[in-house]
């Protein structure tokens, strides 16, 4: 980006995933970065399984480094994995609401083609998908459909890594 | 208390406990208004009076955005005024924390001495660090409030720190290090004398070990290579330090800025109080990160809800 600040995720292997989600949430305010998306996953019912919390940010590469070294040192944060959103490792997925049915062409990405994977159609709304694919791929996919007029509802979305 | 592994642990426990009212000497900076509004959101405070120029505090509180009851703006004009007003809000009960905001040092300090309750007042800083004592927590004093070290003050200082260790953190008996360039008592190094003799007094609440320098104090690795000095309580601190006494200010302040660097780059986290006041003062700086201001002001918050019951605990005291 021209002001030198790139995409990031991060996903932080927790423990006491709501205080974890605090403390991080803390740490990025403290650095008066914004967090883009945030997930978490797991859950403490299930003892001996720690949560993840993945999220997204925009920030300069020294930035990232200050935030992993502070993350990493949060007492709640067991590990970090962190990846430039464009990583071929990251994979994101999507479920949209289109106003037509999609082709193999609309879900066309640069290098590859996205998984597309009807999920539902009615009348009134149109059609359900399932996307996923790198998260910048499907970014340009949903662009484009968005361009054209074709998608009505991005209903959720999320990367994982 | 057994929650707090790390400095920013600080903030999670203080807004568990209840909640805290703080006056702020020099209400109109606008980056303390957001620092006491975020403090807010965290539970960590939930009355703020803001003493200072009304016009100045108006348009701050306009610039954040943030909810201030009118009745707690003490308006004053003039930085002696502002000084007084502060001292009068503290002595009138209700008051937690005293944060120091856009009044100078030297104008707000005099007053707050008439609030003094010991006879030395010290700042003890909480921290860690990765590179220290192996990233665990570790209390240093005194890097900004005591000017002049006599042996008494230095006991004093001893003191407060292990207060801070045993309200805030825990630690029963608290492990002390009198720090200085060398572990041998060297004549032109008069640190080291008091060191010893600090270490040979009788401390019944707490380990004191001394002089040792930095490594030895915080490194078991240091311990092992250099070996065991042979000084008071040395098995039981040399290596494992929970607080570190710096001979001086000026001593005590690089480790504190140098620590303030680390923070920056992500490798520390720190947060300091000023003991001897009937309440918690935060002096933080300008300089300081937005995390160690905020975690400065929840280590001020822990220390006064499990001392004083906090100030409307005080209240229902007095009433009572």
């Amino acid at each position: 980006m021209a002001d030198g600040k790139q995409h990031w995720v991060f996903r932080a292997h927790v423990v006491d995933r709501a205080g974890a989600l605090t403390s991080i949430a803390s740490a990025f305010s403290n650095e008066r970065i914004s967090i883009d998306t945030v997930v978490g996953h797991g859950s403490e019912e299930h003892a001996g399984v720690d949560g993840s919390v993945v999220l997204t940010f925009f920030g300069s590469e020294q930035e990232k480094d200050v935030m992993v070294r502070k993350v990493r040192r949060l007492s709640k944060v067991r590990a970090l994995e962190e990846r430039p959103y464009e990583s071929q490792s990251l994979r994101k997925a999507a479920i949209v609401r289109t106003v037509r049915k999609l082709k193999p062409r609309d879900v066309a990405g640069e290098e590859s083609f996205l998984t597309c994977e009807a999920v539902g159609h009615d009348a009134a709304k149109g059609w359900t998908y399932l996307l996923a694919g790198s998260p910048s791929e499907l970014d340009q996919v949903l662009q484009r459909l968005a361009a054209e007029k074709a998608v009505t509802d991005l209903v959720y979305s999320v990367v994982g890594l | 208390m057994d929650d707090i592994h790390s400095v920013t642990d600080l903030v999670e426990a203080a807004g568990g406990l209840a909640a805290s009212t703080v006056v702020v000497a020099g209400g109109d900076r606008v980056e303390d208004l957001r620092l006491v509004e975020s403090a807010r959101d965290h539970g960590i405070i939930d009355r703020i009076i803001l003493a200072g120029d009304r016009e100045g505090i108006e348009r701050a509180i306009e610039e954040v955005g943030i909810e201030i009851d009118p009745k707690d703006i003490l308006a004053a004009e003039g930085p002696e005024a502002v000084a007084d007003a502060t001292l009068e809000a503290v002595r009138g009960g209700g008051i937690d924390i005293v944060l120091k905001g856009s009044l100078s040092t030297p104008i707000l300090n005099p007053r707050m001495l008439k609030l003094a309750v010991r006879p030395t007042m010290s700042l003890v800083t909480v921290f860690d660090a990765a590179p220290i004592a192996g990233g665990r927590i570790v209390l240093m004093t005194d890097a900004g409030f005591t000017t002049v070290c006599t042996m008494e003050r230095m006991a004093d200082m001893v003191t407060n720190a292990a207060d801070v260790a045993r309200v805030v953190l825990g630690m029963r008996r608290p492990r002390v290090a009198i720090l200085s360039a060398n572990e041998k008592l060297i004549k032109s190094l008069p640190s080291t004398k008091m060191g010893l003799e600090l270490a040979q007094r009788d401390w019944p609440d707490a380990a004191v070990c001394g002089p040792l320098s930095l490594d030895l104090a915080t490194d078991p690795e240091s311990v092992e290579v250099k070996g065991l000095p042979e000084l008071p309580n040395a098995a039981e601190v040399a290596g494992w330090a929970d607080i570190l006494v710096c001979p001086n200010l000026e001593s005590a302040n690089v480790l504190y800025k140098m620590l303030t660097a680390m923070n920056k780059y992500g490798q520390a986290s720190l947060a300091s109080i000023t003991m001897g006041f009937s309440v918690p003062y935060s002096i933080i700086s300008r300089a300081d990160t937005m995390e160690t201001r905020m975690v400065s002001i929840a280590l001020c918050s822990i220390y006064a809800q499990r001392t004083h019951g906090g100030a409307g605990q005080a209240e229902q005291n007095r009433r009572a």
